[in-house]
């Protein structure tokens, strides 16, 4: 293990947040190594540092104006569900669920079950020459014959 | 009338609110000891707490009860954390049309460093490092406040981070880099108690 990547792991190391490999990789690395041993110290002693803030006491009434900001605030808005990124309030979304339910009864009520059967339209059949140009131009022509419109159309 | 009866049906049944109160009750103080680390500011801090026990209240009914109600609330404090800062960044943008309408180029800001309740912990030992830390980034700051004050452990720190043990890894060792160097800078007589324990 070199310097750099010794110095990479030291946090991890003090947190024993390293797999065993790599503990003793590091542990070998840091005793033979006096700058990274160093470093390893001054790490430690700044975590030592941190772990041992005093706790600090809230100001006086808080809990008390904590409980009741928790009841007013919360319950002054209505609850809201979240559907993907679009936030829809529950009334919103109560509402659009009726409405369309009644749309769709609406519909059915109204629309004459006869206009909803529609007549199959008979199909006219393309002349025969213009199926094959279709043919030829999309170069499947059954035929594998020249164009049914000649070069020399339209010169005599 | 409808929007009553619908709000009604989603409010928290009161077991359910009894509950969250007690929660609430037993986590309150270690949440504010981590929002004035947050913050540096005792006022801030109690409203960053209020922000947090407000939106866990909202969103109680997703609570997973296997899980520590601390870790929960801390996932929401980093969020609500990082909105505030937003916030108070957007409310501290000046446009410079309205500077030097008198002819002059001063300008009326407050100095936030001069205020003297900037700091709860002003003239304590521990007033240096909390400077330290407000230099950092909210991100880096909150990682190293959890692992290093709270003791957890990375995988924790990255459930409530919301993100990998890797990247929390490289920003706990990035930002206790960032304080030393800041101590050493700005504050020579801490950094040399803190070498002179090695």
């Amino acid at each position: 293990m070199n310097c750099k990547s010794a110095q990479n792991r030291l946090s991890a190391y003090i947190d024993r947040e390293l797999n065993g490999g790599e503990m003793l990789a590091l542990r070998d690395h840091v005793s033979q190594c006096r700058v990274c041993r160093e470093e390893l110290e001054s790490l430690r002693s700044l975590k030592c540092l941190m772990s041992g803030f005093i706790p600090v006491e809230p100001p006086t009434g808080m809990e008390a104006r904590l409980l009741i900001a928790v009841r007013t605030r919360a319950e002054s808005s209505a609850p809201s569900v979240t559907l993907r990124k679009i936030q829809i309030s529950w009334p919103t979304a109560v509402g659009l669920v009726f409405g369309s339910m009644a749309v769709t009864l609406f519909l059915a009520a109204i629309v004459p079950q006869a206009t909803r059967v529609q007549p199959v339209a008979k199909s006219t059949p393309i002349p025969f020459e213009v199926q094959r140009d279709q043919s030829y131009a999309a170069s499947s022509d059954p035929y594998g014959g020249a164009p049914i419109i000649s070069a020399t159309y339209g010169i005599r | 009338m409808l929007s009553t009866a619908v709000r009604d049906f989603v409010r928290l049944k009161p077991d359910r609110s009894a509950l969250f109160d007690g929660l609430m009750k037993d986590s309150h103080k270690q949440a504010f000891g981590l929002a004035l680390r947050l913050t540096g500011h005792a006022a801030e801090a109690e409203d960053l707490v209020q922000e947090t026990f407000v939106r866990a209240f909202r969103f109680f009914h997703r609570y997973d009860e296997s899980l520590p109600f601390t870790s929960w609330v801390y996932r929401i404090m980093a969020n609500a954390h990082i909105d505030m800062v937003r916030r108070r960044g957007r409310m501290k943008t000046t446009s410079l049309d309205s500077a030097g309408s008198d002819g002059t180029t001063l300008w009326d800001l407050p100095d936030a460093a001069a205020s003297p309740d900037r700091l709860m912990l002003q003239g304590t030992m521990d007033e240096p490092v909390q400077r330290a830390l407000l230099a950092m980034t909210p991100k880096f700051r909150m990682s190293v406040l959890l692992a290093d004050v709270e003791g957890m452990a990375y995988e924790e720190v990255a459930e409530i981070m919301d993100t990998s043990v890797g990247t929390v890894r490289s920003r706990i060792h990035r930002g206790r880099r960032q304080l030393r160097e800041h101590l050493k800078k700005h504050s020579p007589e801490t950094y040399s108690r803190l070498s002179n324990e090695l």
